[in-house]
């Protein structure tokens, strides 16, 4: 990954965009439904301005973050229980591994007959699909702690609690925070997908009306949005680990 | 977005991921005899499971189960297939070619992180509710896996073996086939792998939202005819879907790779 953007590849897209305009402009593409990015560009300003926009993506990043906390908590505690405890792993890992092979999505219809289109039924379906990379990477990242660490903990006579806490945890951290940024990303597609077949609110819902009412420029603002949103809360989410554990990602940036 | 962290978490000691011990299904057993125990058949929530075969029969003789697992099914295997020659393909290029990472590598890094779910209106806009448009939109949204296992590989092929080609005097569609291919194929692989999933939920997520037929739009459906068991039923379907998809895949991985040693621990590629 990496996000140090040089010139020419800022140049690509802004390449990309001119030719678009210019294509639109000169009528030699000619979709329908696919607005010049200047005319995006605007109905944007329109959006932005009317402070709908805002409130949109407030609705959406909100849901997204609280379930993606939400399932880091469910998975720390759980994935802790299956990684340590050999009799629970033996007894519930399989099916972890059965359930996790269920596409999340499939999920959305199920939590919408249930709890009908609310903001709840969101929440629930982005923790439960969010928690499977999460707990998968607590429970092998716990696993492979290397022998060294246990046996100086040992020498150490340290409790079991603290030996779990301040050793294995952080040693797992790597994996943990790579399951991590999958969880976040699931969290937003689950969130933004219950908004555009459920819940009328945030933009998935905003994506669903503009694209029934054939507004096409105010639907790709808020496309764009959500597109937007993905790449900054990974980026985010990728700068806090960096600075976090910088020997991992030492290795990790070659 | 989705990253390929799975892969070095199945990639524990040697070769693909061994599934632990078969004991650990009795929760899940547990559970579903419960349900269907206590469950009360007319819950319009929770019907128990013989509910959900009932629910099954009763869309099949509608004519709607079999044909739309069938469509499901096809779109999913041509838009993998698919997937995974483009993405060695373009992987192959961005690894070989700095110049090229650095034109296209931030363009990669946005479209990589774009939620499927929004791209599928945008491409049922332009062109329509369409197979093409399932097509395009499942490929370009579930190939970033290989693209990036591609890239890396190829980006890691030992030097030497490049100028044991050159000096052999083989020629550049001669080293592409014989050096490079090789070194690149298994990462290609695990690329698909990971893929696998990403592509069943995008093919479910365009039937939802494109209504273009296949399971995902049957499940909707049945949801907004208020048809709890069907949507069950439907449910363990698409379970039943992803767990044979990524068991077939972890068995073809296996099979193709058998010869080779494994991908080398720690090869990150998110």
């Amino acid at each position: 990954m990496r996000l140090r953007a040089g010139l020419p590849g800022l140049l690509t897209p802004l390449l990309i965009l001119a030719a678009w305009e210019g294509l639109i402009r000169g009528g030699v593409l000619d979709f329908d439904y696919l607005p010049a990015p200047s005319s995006i560009g605007s109905a944007a300003a329109g959006l932005a301005a009317g402070g709908e926009l805002a409130e949109r993506l407030l609705h959406t990043t909100g849901v997204t973050l609280l379930a993606w906390v939400l399932a880091l908590a469910v998975a720390l505690a759980a994935g802790t229980l299956l990684g340590l405890s050999h009799t629970a792993w033996r007894w519930s890992m399989a099916s972890v591994e059965v359930l996790r092979t269920l596409p999340a999505v499939a999920l959305v219809p199920v939590a919408l007959l249930v709890l009908g289109p609310t903001t709840a039924a969101e929440i629930v379906v982005a923790v439960y699909a969010a928690s499977w990379p999460l707990l998968i990477s607590v429970v092998a990242g716990l696993q492979d702690t290397p022998q060294r660490l246990i046996d100086v903990a040992r020498q150490m006579r340290l409790p079991r609690s603290r030996v779990v806490v301040s050793l294995m945890l952080p040693a797992a951290a790597p994996l943990i925070l790579s399951g991590a940024r999958l969880a976040l990303g699931i969290s937003l597609i689950v969130v933004v997908l219950a908004e555009m077949v459920g819940n009328p609110a945030g933009l998935g819902a905003a994506i669903s009306e503009t694209q029934m009412a054939l507004q096409p420029e105010d639907m790709w603002v808020y496309v764009l949005s959500v597109a937007v949103l993905g790449t900054v809360l990974n980026a985010v989410l990728l700068a806090v680990s960096r600075r976090a554990l910088p020997a991992v990602l030492a290795r990790e940036a070659s | 977005m989705t990253g390929t962290g799975t892969m070095t978490l199945f990639r524990r000691g040697q070769g693909a991921a061994l599934f632990p011990p078969l004991t650990g299904l009795a929760p899940l057993a547990l559970v579903l005899v419960v349900w269907q125990l206590l469950g009360d058949p007319d819950s319009a929530n929770f019907p128990p499971p013989s509910s959900w075969f009932e629910a099954a029969e009763a869309v099949q003789r509608r004519g709607l189960l079999v044909p739309s697992l069938e469509r499901t099914l096809l779109v999913f295997a041509a838009a993998l297939a698919i997937a995974a020659v483009l993405g060695a393909a373009a992987g192959t290029v961005l690894g070989a070619s700095p110049l090229a990472r650095r034109v296209f590598g931030p363009l990669t890094e946005f479209l990589r992180t774009f939620p499927p779910p929004a791209a599928v209106p945008v491409a049922v806009l332009l062109l329509g509710t369409t197979t093409t448009m399932s097509l395009i939109v499942i490929v370009a949204t579930a190939m970033w896996p290989i693209v990036l296992n591609a890239q890396e590989a190829v980006r890691t092929i030992p030097r030497v073996r490049i100028d044991a080609g050159r000096a052999l005097g083989l020629s550049r569609g001669h080293r592409l086939v014989s050096v490079i291919a090789p070194g690149v194929l298994p990462a290609v692989m695990v690329g698909v792998r990971v893929a696998t999933p990403i592509c069943l939920i995008v093919v479910l997520l365009a039937e939802m939202l494109a209504g273009t037929g296949g399971v995902g739009h049957l499940i909707l459906e049945r949801q907004r005819l208020y048809d709890s068991a069907g949507v069950f039923a439907c449910l363990a379907i698409v379970g039943v879907l992803g767990l044979l998809t990524s068991a077939v895949m972890g068995v073809l991985e296996r099979v193709l790779l058998r010869n080779r040693p494994p991908v080398p621990h720690g090869r990150k590629t998110s």
